[in-house]
């Protein structure tokens, strides 16, 4: 093995000062531990700057952060979609979560799915949006490690079998102990350490690479030169033909962002519905350092990188332009930012099953501690369970299943975010609008080989070839619309909606 | 609000109000569709410092997002008329 020791040193100092934040963060805010609501979501009392580095640290994820350049650097033009998805995503939390948050803590909903249950009067709903939910957050929290391990490969634990595979796995466990033990408050505490790093590398990469590789024109004549000559050849600019496939990735996206278990757990630990919305104000600042990130997919053309496979650009670039202690700092940036959004996914996953499977089907009349228990016991198994994901089974797997999950995740938006506005909505009709969705989109994207989420619909001679999710989520609400109408028309009663209009006011 | 009862008084808040919230939607809608009209920002020119047209222009709408949305945050929450 040859380890890169500069970088290993200050990568390994700066581990170790999280790892002791992580444990230490059990004491902060101190609330009782023994309750979901404290384990799960820190008590819901954090204010505007924890939540705005909580969500950020949370949104903005390690894998996003490797997988969107490596984007850039294969396909061009459609790896920046991401920037207008953010931001889109953003917008419409503005509208919609912060009644989310207000319905939750009246009625102390710990997840989307109680709050499901509690609207519709429906079981059924509820455990189809929390199934959902932890179908599409396992493979996310697998990702996350991949951002371990190409920093470990980028420092020289790469290509030793078993033991260059140690390091990640250590990793993994201090995280997974540090959850165990102090639940929310951990990657809350170290998302203000992961952004403010994030924020220091991206201002060093915007003040120093492109000044090194002759300038911006530079990077962008060398790479649209490099990216027509691959095969499939990719592009600088959307092209027509990229329009529609860019504008609904983007939107279909922003959909599904804050319908995922992480997302949706990190807006509840805000202290108010005014928090919430203060925070989707100021979170499109993070995608400023994402839209330079993106660009190194290009900056590798200029710099002339050779990646093995695309995922390597972000590390390979960082090692070529910077002297060896940077290097090691933004490795680390990189992997503690793997850190926050694997933690939060697993007590997300964690609070889905104790309350939605465990205490709703196995154990009803569990107490506020056997709750909990069971939630930090659970985010164990899902760690491990992300661990085996990478280190047992080919990495495309995981991929293509985190993909799929995007496209399931926007199933469950017409029964939470309508919800929110109306209980017109049958119970039934929801359900099966979701079956709907669920069974078009895993169609669409079986037909392109579990490989990309584009499907191309062929209407009146034109083709159109747009993100699965957005033909899913229109069947899904087509479906819902008329079953509705067609349940009422039968009169099949509505469940029995527990919550009253001023639940959602914004106080 | 001299002269008037209660319910008219309340009943002119809610207009207000609700034009108030008119103006926010319309404020949080210009920047989805700046940002998904792809065709808008879909070309080279004009760049700047070399960088086309089509990434400067969608990272410019992320600070402007932010603006708007504090518009709109400010003509939802702010006390009084």
């Amino acid at each position: 093995m040859d380890l890169n020791r500069t970088a290993l040193i200050v990568f390994t100092f700066l581990f170790a000062l999280v790892t002791v934040m992580g444990f230490c963060a059990s004491r902060w805010k101190r609330g009782d531990l023994t309750r979901l609501d404290e384990w799960g979501l820190a008590g819901r009392r954090f204010g505007t700057v924890i939540t705005w580095f909580l969500l950020g640290g949370d949104l903005y994820t390690a894998y996003t952060f490797i997988a969107v350049p490596a984007l850039v650097f294969g396909a061009g033009a459609l790896g920046f979609y991401a920037i207008p998805y953010s931001v889109v995503a953003f917008l419409l939390g503005f509208v919609f979560l912060p009644r989310l948050w207000a319905v939750a803590k009246k009625h102390d909903f710990v997840t989307a799915a109680d709050f499901v249950k509690a609207r519709y009067g429906s079981g059924t709903l509820a455990i189809l949006i929390a199934f959902t939910g932890l179908l599409a957050t396992m493979p996310y929290t697998a990702l996350q490690l991949v951002g371990l391990q190409v920093v470990f490969k980028a420092m020289g634990f790469a290509g030793s079998g078993w033991i260059g595979e140690i390091p990640l796995i250590v990793a993994f466990i201090i995280l997974a102990l540090y959850t165990y033990s102090s639940g929310m408050r951990a990657p809350a505490l170290i998302a203000v350490v992961k952004d403010i790093m994030i924020y220091i590398t991206v201002f060093v990469v915007v003040l120093f690479i492109p000044a090194k590789l002759g300038g911006w024109e530079n990077i962008f004549k060398v790479a649209e030169g490099a990216i027509a000559a691959r095969t499939p050849p990719g592009e600088v600019v959307t092209s027509s033909a990229g329009v529609l496939p860019y504008a609904s990735l983007a939107l279909g996206s922003a959909f599904a962002l804050f319908m995922y278990p992480h997302a949706i757990t990190g807006v509840l630990c805000a202290r108010s519905g005014r928090v919430v919305r203060r925070n989707m104000m100021l979170l499109p600042l993070f995608s400023l350092p994402l839209a330079v990130i993106a660009l190194m997919g290009y900056m590798a053309y200029a710099a002339d990188i050779q990646p093995e496979t695309t995922n390597d650009v972000v590390p390979l670039l960082f090692l070529e332009m910077f002297p060896d202690w940077f290097a090691g700092f933004a490795f680390a940036a990189i992997s503690i930012g793997a850190l926050v959004p694997a933690a939060v996914m697993s007590i997300a996953a964690a609070n889905l099953f104790t309350r939605n499977i465990y205490k709703e089907y196995i154990h009803p009349n569990c107490t506020a501690k056997q709750e909990s228990d069971m939630a930090k016991l659970v985010s164990l198994i899902v760690k491990f369970g992300a661990l085996g994901f990478i280190l047992f089974l080919p990495l495309e797997y995981a991929i293509s299943l985190q993909q799929l999950g995007g496209v399931w995740i926007v199933q469950t938006l017409p029964a939470i975010v309508f919800g929110l506005y109306t209980n017109w909505f049958n119970r039934w009709a929801l359900s099966l609008g979701w079956l709907a969705g669920m069974a078009a989109g895993t169609w669409m994207v079986s037909t392109a080989g579990f490989k990309g989420t584009m499907y191309t619909l062929t209407l009146f001679g034109q083709s159109f070839a747009v993100y699965a999710a957005i033909y899913a989520f229109i069947v899904n609400v087509a479906v819902s619309l008329v079953l509705t109408l067609v349940f009422r028309a039968l009169r099949v009663s509505n469940g029995r909606d527990l919550t009253k209009a001023e639940d959602y006011a914004v106080a | 609000m001299e002269g008037l009862s209660d319910k008219e008084e309340n009943a002119t808040l809610d207009k207000a109000t609700r034009k108030r919230a008119g103006w926010a939607c319309l404020l949080l809608a210009i920047p989805i569709f700046a940002m998904l009209w792809v065709p808008l920002y879909a070309r080279e020119e004009p760049a700047w410092m070399g960088i086309p047209f089509f990434y400067w222009h969608q990272t410019l709408w992320v600070v402007v997002s932010t603006v708007t949305m504090g518009a709109a945050y400010w003509l939802i929450h702010r006390k009084g008329r």
